[in-house]
């Protein structure tokens, strides 16, 4: 019976990643199909045109890039204070479940929430308008909680005796942050920030209120009233607009562009995690 | 959180070696000292009434079985213990005749070193490792590491055997190996006490005679509390003897000192049963 019960679950498992699996390769295999045709050297060098049915992406990429830096040089310092708070200075373990429940219901906030919080202090409150900085913000913002937790839970994964190694040799708890929890949590930052990217560069909501405009923009040269183009506002109006064919090939050109973009910042957080994965395991 | 009181011991509490006053300004100020030391964990008593002393420049053996909190009292003398959350701890510790808790935690822990039971290793080579102290406490100008590093390596007795190969990576070396440089690195910040919990339990005899003969010289300088296992190895390097164990008493059983005297001496006559048990295990 037990026998039965155990097969009938592993086939069960294995018809849900199935399922999971044949919906994920549809809709990568559409994109690809789609998007290909439009793929040539001029898309990626020459700057949008014609209601965005013509030319390349070239600023939309330069400005998903600006997006996703600004994010990245904003949250990346908070995370790490944060992970270090939660995991170093809150000796408390009630205090830090707390700090680590905040983190996980702060990561649940819709993204349309946060985009018209950051419409009314940026643009509004702090004047700035439209501006690739508010925009970068509000996505470093947004990521911040997972990279929080992606490297809270690589220190905590650290084996304690590396901890009690140094503090036993008179390390405060600032040079055992720095010298060894930091050092060996190198890994988790790096892939949290990463795969916060990935989430961050797909996103349409926190940019289309503080950030991204359509058409007009290029390489931002101040802070006030300096908005960018990006690949995921593009497509969404794109997607909205488009009923020609040249609309349509476009549209799918500029999804393949930033599948892609996401991938690689996924592929490329997928050896660290790995390894921090196997760490966790055999300590 | 830990909190250090300076309560009265009670008076049920074992005192082992107690020492009367005029006895006790004789002998000078002891390295290590707790009075009425006791830790409790959520009510629950895990050490009552320690009272203990450890000489300076003498090895003190600290015996007796598994749970009976050997290695919980040795987190006390250097404030590892403030480390483990939920943990109260009452008496005080005197390190050189001052109170360590009106000290900063990590001066403390910089003045008495501690060795584990397994070696651990940071990511890194030889020297890495042994300067690791030194290096990210900022202790020494950089000048001088190079000197330093020589010293606690030859301290340790691995300097021979490493000082063509210091850029190697430190798990390279066998475990014998690794648990002296780990020995190195605790005697690189030059502490003037020194806490081994069980240090060559991981190791082969030639391994553990190595180490052993390491605390015999450390011991010439420097204050020594072993935690051992094996009784013989209190009779090879140790001046002093203390038995832990568990007994019971008020709020349930805990670690008390049932013996403590010279090592030679307890050992050949046991004053109390349990440590009569620990040698007739042994012998069998």
């Amino acid at each position: 019976m037990r026998r039965w019960l155990g097969l009938g679950f592993l086939v069960a498992s294995g018809l849900c990643a199935l399922a999971v699996l044949a919906v994920l390769s549809i809709a990568l295999a559409e994109i690809i199909g789609r998007g290909m045709p439009a793929l040539d050297l001029a898309f990626f060098t020459r700057p949008s045109a014609g209601a965005g049915y013509e030319g390349g992406v070239l600023f939309e990429i330069a400005g998903t890039l600006i997006l996703i830096g600004t994010a990245l040089a904003a949250s990346l310092p908070l995370a790490i204070g944060l992970a270090l708070a939660a995991t170093i200075y809150l000796p408390r373990p009630s205090l830090r479940r707390t700090a680590l429940s905040a983190l996980y219901s702060a990561n649940a906030v819709p993204s349309v929430l946060i985009g018209i919080g950051g419409f009314v202090v940026f643009v509004h409150g702090f004047g700035w308008g439209k501006s690739w900085l508010g925009g970068g913000l509000l996505l470093g913002l947004m990521i911040l909680p997972a990279e929080a937790v992606a490297l809270i839970e690589r220190i905590e994964a650290l084996p304690r005796r590396y901890l009690d190694a140094a503090y036993g040799l008179g390390l405060s708890r600032g040079q055992v942050a720095r010298s060894v929890v930091l050092r060996q949590s190198l890994g988790g930052l790096f892939s949290g920030a990463l795969l916060g990217l990935a989430r961050a560069a797909g996103e349409t909501a926190p940019i289309l209120f503080a950030a991204a405009v359509f058409s007009g923009a290029g390489i931002p040269r101040g802070l006030k009233e300096s908005p960018v183009l990006a690949l995921p506002y593009h497509i969404f109006v794109l997607a909205q607009d488009s009923f020609s064919p040249a609309g349509e090939r476009h549209l799918w050109g500029a999804a393949l562009v930033l599948l892609v973009l996401v991938a690689s910042l996924s592929l490329i957080a997928l050896p660290a995690r790995l390894r921090a994965h196997e760490e966790s395991r055999h300590g | 959180m830990v909190e250090l009181s300076l309560a009265a011991p009670p008076a049920a509490a074992a005192i082992c070696c107690p020492v009367p006053q005029a006895a006790e300004a004789a002998r000078g100020i002891a390295a290590v000292e707790t009075r009425a030391l006791g830790v409790t964990h959520a009510g629950r008593p895990l050490l009552r009434g320690i009272d203990l002393r450890v000489e300076d420049r003498r090895v003190l053996a600290l015996v007796g079985p598994s749970g009976a909190g050997k290695t919980t009292l040795l987190s006390c003398l250097n404030r590892m213990i403030e480390l483990a959350p939920g943990l109260r701890l009452k008496g005080e510790v005197l390190l050189f005749g001052e109170s360590i808790s009106r000290r900063d935690a990590d001066a403390v822990r910089r003045q008495v070193g501690m060795l584990f039971q397994q070696p651990v290793l940071f990511p890194g080579s030889i020297a890495d490792n042994a300067l690791f102290g030194l290096r990210h406490a900022g202790l020494a100008p950089r000048r001088s590491l190079p000197e330093r590093l020589e010293r606690a390596l030859g301290e340790a007795a691995l300097w021979d055997e490493v000082k063509d190969r210091l850029h190697e990576p430190a798990a390279s070396l066998s475990v014998g190996q690794q648990q002296r440089l780990c020995l190195a690195r605790a005697l690189a910040v030059e502490p003037r006490v020194l806490l081994l919990d069980e240090p060559t339990s991981a190791l082969d005899p030639r391994s553990t005679e190595a180490i052993e003969e390491r605390i015999r010289e450390i011991a010439k300088s420097r204050a020594i509390v072993l935690v051992t296992h094996s009784l013989g190895q209190a009779r090879r390097v140790a001046d002093q003897l203390a038995c832990l164990d568990r007994r019971e008493g008020p709020g349930g059983p805990a670690g008390e000192l049932f013996e403590c005297g010279p090592c030679q001496e307890r050992l050949e006559r046991p004053q109390s049963p349990e440590l009569a048990r620990f040698l007739d295990s042994e012998r069998a």
